[in-house]
């Protein structure tokens, strides 16, 4: 039996009849998962966790400039495959991860690869705030100072207000860097860690549930802000509110089971999904 | 066959939604039969009030259905399906409002014919109420069982209700020309003509939306309309 195979079988051993049909019924994923102009390339992506498989040969583009957000049931394998983007996987021992992930034609999947820069190329913000225990300067400071990104003092402090003002923080915090970054409220918190993210120049930025800790006006902050960084970034965010991947993205990637189903225009994905399995997720018949 | 949604409310809803419709279909259903047959049968007709009555109540569901999928929209936030199918309803909603329209507008005039008293054959208009009550009947029947082979069978079917009412008008139009003391109940019968024709023209469009509440697909709207009266 293939690995594949007896990832499938402990899989099924906590499948209903009517998922594991779905399962056998799986024939590729619906829509157009390539870009045009990508940043991006997955092909064949494959993760386990010892050998359960939590995401099957999944194949999506991120494009530049922009957002693709990815929904699906708790389980489905969006973070674990956003976690792949940046190796973020490697930090866990039992993950393993193949498949091939291109990023502006550089395989990052090799062993050989560095995942210090590469994890500067392709930030992360997570779902909760997660500022260091620094001054609000020395926060998006940070990343910079140790990469070598800057020559002098005045460099890094024009980057730290070019990349507080992109988060669309530098005038709420401008008279009180020197303050700690976690006296900020959650919003400014995790705007702070955009701040962070970007001061590195990402090419890509990983988003996993970045608003979902964030009350509704924080939220409206981010969404906004996410729309203006697409001008410069390309953007993958992880989201279980499907109002918010409405808004926020162009196109939209369903995962179910750990498989991609559906990709496709955000627009049409929330209109007219090609696949029954998006269209009764999307509606609320799930389960 | 569709999954029932999580949340049951929202499922209510929907289907109250749906049964609003329906009911409002049967009652313009009702409406076009009576002023159909008021046409031949001076002994059925009822008076002005009790046309307007009955209007009344196929406004009320118009009104009704918009407030209910105004509620679903801003409370639910519908995806895909169920968004088209409430986009769906509020439009098809609107036609059966003009149909009924029309019916209000047909029995109206056959009231006047018949207090007029001029003799005129009313065959043709007759036919062709046939046609659109078939149609109409047809496009209730397929809303009901969600049936796009019959809503796009129905939408093509217009034509013909379209080339007969050219037929009927034309006919009555000499015979306007030909027996000037009958002028009055023959431009009645126009204008009843008209309204049969539009009538038809309002199945075409809710079997439009049946197809893009189904399908996701727009079909041309209104590509059928042919009006060369």
């Amino acid at each position: 039996m293939s690995t594949t195979m007896e990832a499938v079988g402990v899989k099924a051993q906590h499948l209903s009849a009517a998922e594991l049909e779905q399962e056998q019924d799986f024939a590729g994923t619906v829509g157009d998962f390539t870009s045009p102009d990508p940043r991006m390339v997955c092909r064949g992506v494959n993760v386990w966790y010892d050998n359960k498989q939590a995401i099957r040969n999944v194949s999506l583009d991120i494009g530049r400039n922009e957002v693709v957000s990815m929904i699906g049931p708790s389980g489905c394998g969006k973070s674990t495959f956003l976690r792949c983007l940046n190796r973020m996987n490697d930090t866990i021992p039992a993950a393993r991860v193949e498949g091939s992930i291109m990023l502006d034609g550089q395989e990052i999947l090799d062993k050989d690869i560095d995942v210090v820069p590469l994890r500067a190329r392709v930030g992360m913000v997570f779902q909760k705030p997660n500022p260091f225990p620094k001054s609000i300067y020395e926060n998006v400071a940070y990343g910079p100072r140790i990469h070598g990104l800057c020559n002098s003092v005045a460099e890094l402090d024009e980057l730290v207000e070019t990349s507080l003002t992109r988060a669309g923080l530098w005038n709420e915090v401008k008279d009180r860097l020197g303050q700690p970054g976690i006296g900020l409220s959650g919003g400014q918190q995790q705007r702070l860690c955009i701040a962070r993210t970007i001061a590195v120049s990402p090419e890509l930025i990983l988003m996993d549930e970045p608003c979902s800790a964030l009350d509704p006006i924080a939220t409206a902050i981010i969404e906004n802000l996410i729309d203006e960084l697409r001008e410069q970034y390309s953007i993958a965010i992880v989201t279980h509110s499907m109002q918010q991947a409405a808004r926020v993205s162009q196109r939209t990637a369903y995962f179910h089971l750990g498989d991609l189903i559906e990709v496709g225009p955000t627009q049409q994905i929330f209109t007219n999904p090609g696949h029954k399995l998006t269209e009764d997720y999307i509606t609320g018949r799930f389960g | 066959m569709n999954k029932q949604h999580t949340v049951r409310a929202f499922e209510e809803a929907l289907s109250g939604v749906r049964a609003d419709l329906l009911r409002m279909g049967q009652l313009t259903g009702k409406q076009l039969a009576a002023a159909a047959a008021f046409l031949g049968n001076d002994s059925t007709a009822p008076d002005a009030t009790a046309i307007d009555a009955a209007d009344n109540r196929v406004d009320d569901f118009e009104a009704r259905i918009e407030h209910e999928v105004q509620q679903i929209l801003a409370l639910r936030q519908p995806m895909a399906n169920d968004l088209r199918s409430l986009l769906s309803f509020v439009r098809m909603a609107t036609d059966l409002e003009r149909i009924a329209d029309h019916a209000k507008n047909i029995a109206k005039r056959v009231v006047r014919m018949h207090a007029n008293g001029e003799s005129v054959d009313v065959s043709g208009t007759q036919a062709l109420a046939a046609r659109v009550q078939a149609q109409l009947a047809a496009i209730l029947e397929a809303v009901e069982s969600d049936d796009v082979a019959a809503a796009r069978a129905i939408w093509s079917r217009d034509a013909e209700i379209d080339a007969l009412f050219e037929k009927t008008f034309n006919d009555q139009l000499l015979n306007l020309c030909r027996v000037p003391d009958t002028a009055v109940n023959c431009t009645h019968l126009l204008f009843i003509d008209k309204s049969l024709e539009r009538i038809g023209d309002h199945v075409t469009n809710v079997a439009e939306d049946l197809v893009y509440k189904v399908t996701g697909e727009r079909m041309q709207r209104n590509q059928r309309i042919s009006d060369s009266s």
